[in-house]
């Protein structure tokens, strides 16, 4: 009986595999397709080897601005901390997601 | 360790530490800014935590009161950035200089130099400890 019982779940798994459902796959090979269709798009505006102009991208509007903008001198302070701030938060929350697994994972008794 | 490296760090640890709260409050103005300032605070502890014993230094750098630091400043993060998303559009701006203060890039200096340091002293305090 133990034995049988060992065993029905590796049976069950083996059976679950073969019985994906087939709405689930069409759905999965769809988002993929999606997925593949809008990263293909951005091909099409990739700029010619050599013929990239520095002056017509967003950097240059950073250089120009970002002491009006932001008030900060610091060029790449202002960029990390005030344009792209949404980068910046979400960094945080890397620094915030790596302390707590390490902190969950390491400790021996109550902090 | 050794008594030299014992007295070595206990001497230069408030150094180090001045030298990265330097790195972090001028880092509007100068290169620097969070992320240098962070890890600065953060070599100074885990010298003081390496040369002496770890439950030394925690008698007087508790672990649990970097994590409220750490909490704290997550939350200022947060709060700076909804702040500058309510106020203007998605990002955090002043429209003319305010000086030397440099508008909201010197919390958030100071805010992202506690995440940093924080979360480095911590990992070590965790893998010395075990």
């Amino acid at each position: 009986m133990g034995n049988r019982a060992g065993k029905a779940p590796y049976k069950e798994r083996g059976m679950m595999k073969k019985y994906i459902p087939e709405k689930k796959k069409i759905v999965g090979v769809l988002v993929l397709a999606l997925f593949a269709f809008v990263l293909a798009q951005s091909l099409f505006f990739i700029p010619q080897f050599g013929d990239l102009d520095v002056g017509r991208d967003v950097s240059s509007y950073y250089i120009d601005n970002s002491l009006e903008k932001t008030g900060s001198a610091n060029i790449v302070n202002s960029i990390v901390w005030d344009f792209r701030s949404y980068d910046t938060l979400g960094e945080e929350t890397v620094l915030f997601a790596a302390t707590i697994g390490i902190v969950l994972l390491v400790r021996r008794r109550k902090i | 360790m050794d008594t030299i490296v014992k007295t070595t760090a206990r001497i230069m640890f408030p150094f180090i530490l001045m030298y990265g709260i330097y790195i972090t409050l001028h880092g509007h103005l100068t290169p620097g800014g969070g992320f240098p300032g962070g890890v600065i605070i953060a070599t100074g502890f885990a010298l003081l935590i390496i040369a002496h014993k770890e439950s030394r230094v925690e008698h007087t750098f508790r672990q649990i009161s970097f994590i409220d630091a750490k909490s704290i400043a997550g939350f200022g993060i947060l709060l700076l950035i909804m702040f500058g998303i309510f106020f203007r559009l998605n990002i955090i701006q002043v429209e003319k200089s305010l000086g030397i203060l440099g508008g909201l890039t010197l919390p958030s200096n100071i805010f992202g130099t506690i995440m940093v340091a924080t979360t480095l002293v911590i990992i070590v305090y965790s893998i010395i400890k075990e």
